[in-house]
């Protein structure tokens, strides 16, 4: 038997027949008339769908990236609890204390009697006479100008602090109140010399070692404190010649505003166990140096 | 006929009375059904009359129609409704002819036992092919190859296991 020729002739026999290839061929002049149905543009609704989602991506992204740029200059990240931060020496980052509750000294005029006009009794040369060396006796009497600024004139004295928070820094995130926003709060308060700084329960404490209210108005008087102990009195800088050293304001340090329940401004930076103390005019009005 | 009119209707029906038997035993040999068969042959015309192709001669043309209903037979035994569809004229021939063992057992069982389309229906889908090209349209290897996308050498070995089965299932045949 031959394959090839049976194959051939079964496959003859199965071949339609008339009506067979009359209705393939009506089916197929049918099918060609018939207007062609345009197909779904899978590809091009693809495209714009991905070029959307592509674009939702990137703008939800940059928003995001940008929020983010912006908390971390505005020292947001620094704003976390001092439980989650590595040490209290974070306080030197400065951004970190936006705001804080000044609490004012107890300033009556016994204590500070001796300790304004120019820190006369003072061991220490004053900011305004960086001439002088450190441990050298200001000679000058005090001014009349002192004496009226002397911390007996209570009634220049700003209040104390009640613990409330500074509410003139909270227009903007830079101000944002610590204890709102991350629930710490930072006290500083004065005390016969003595500047304890209180952080989410962590008690600072500084000791002036340097003040510079000789010439200032009266609202700088009742920061004018000496040392508790003169004999540990410090000149902030030794090597020139006992003048306290302000912090380089311009050079990237960042000082914290605070506003004292009076209602001044006046800015604080720390650093390390230093702290120094600044009028509205980035004056240094005083140094302290924590105590151990 | 409107859509035609670049197709005069002489042509139209040249070309279909010359051609179906081909594309029509391509579609009838792989897939047994006659409804189905009609199906793939139309679409093919329908591909060819929409096709904007111009044939070198009628060896070029027929190779065309071939591969195209290669590939349209191909797809329409992919499809989910050929699959799942019941065929009452030819559901003895779709049983399962998975093992070489079995082959002969269900060969015996078939109606139409004793028939070469019989015998080929047995065959893997990818031996019918070229077992019709080979044998009913007279192609040579490399012409099948060149058809199905498939390289020469599997087309022989393809060629070769569908012999041996039809072998078994025919006795003595000259193949």
């Amino acid at each position: 038997m031959d394959f090839r020729e049976e194959y051939k002739s079964e496959m003859n026999s199965a071949m339609p027949d008339e009506q067979a290839m009359e209705r393939i061929r009506q089916g197929v002049a049918e099918k060609l008339a018939a207007p062609k149905r345009k197909p779904f543009p899978v590809r091009r609704v693809a495209a714009i769908c991905g070029s959307a989602a592509a674009c939702l991506v990137i703008g939800f992204t940059a928003i995001m990236l940008t929020a983010g740029n912006r908390f971390i200059t505005s020292g947001g990240m620094n704003m976390a609890p001092s439980a989650l931060r590595p040490s209290t020496e974070s306080l030197a980052g400065g951004a970190d204390m936006g705001t804080q509750n000044i609490c004012t000294p107890n300033m009556d005029g016994s204590y500070l009697g001796d300790q304004n006009g120019g820190d006369a009794d003072m061991n220490n040369a004053p900011a305004e006479d960086p001439t002088k060396p450190a441990g050298a006796v200001n000679d000058e009497p005090p001014s009349e100008n002192r004496d009226e600024n002397r911390g007996d004139d209570a009634d220049s004295a700003p209040q104390y602090s009640d613990g409330k928070s500074n509410s003139d820094n909270s227009g903007s995130l830079e101000h944002q109140q610590p204890e709102n926003f991350w629930g710490c709060s930072t006290t500083v308060s004065f005390s016969e010399g003595m500047i304890t700084l209180t952080i989410n329960g962590t008690v600072r404490r500084f000791e002036a070692i340097s003040t510079s209210g000789g010439g200032g108005g009266s609202e700088d008087s009742y920061y004018e404190m000496p040392s508790a102990d003169e004999t540990n009195i410090m000149p902030a800088n030794p090597e020139d010649n006992g003048t306290p050293t302000a912090p380089e304001v311009n050079g990237g340090d960042e000082l914290i505003e605070v506003t004292a329940d009076s209602g001044e401004l006046l800015f604080v930076k720390t650093d390390g166990g230093k702290l120094w103390l600044y009028d509205a005019e980035l004056e240094l009005l005083g140094m302290f140096v924590e105590i151990e | 006929m409107e859509a035609l009119s670049l197709v005069t209707r002489e042509s139209f029906d040249a070309v279909m009375r010359m051609y179906t038997p081909t594309v029509y035993g391509i579609a009838w040999s792989r897939l047994s059904n006659r409804a189905d068969a009609e199906d793939v042959t139309q679409d093919v015309f329908v591909r060819y009359f929409g096709a904007d192709i111009t044939f070198e001669s009628e060896e070029h043309r027929k190779a065309w129609l071939i591969k195209c209903a290669v590939n349209a037979v191909n797809s329409y035994a992919r499809s989910s409704h050929f699959k799942h569809s019941a065929r009452f004229e030819d559901i003895d021939t779709l049983a399962d002819i998975a093992a070489d063992d079995d082959v002969a057992r269900n060969a015996e069982n078939k109606e139409l036992h004793g028939t070469l389309h019989a015998a080929v229906m047995q065959l893997p889908p990818k031996f019918r092919t070229v077992v019709h090209l080979f044998y009913f349209e007279d192609m040579s290897i490399a012409q099948i190859s060149e058809v199905t996308g498939e390289r020469p050498a599997t087309v022989k070995t393809h060629l070769s296991r569908a012999r041996d089965r039809l072998r078994k299932l025919l006795g003595e045949v000259e193949l």
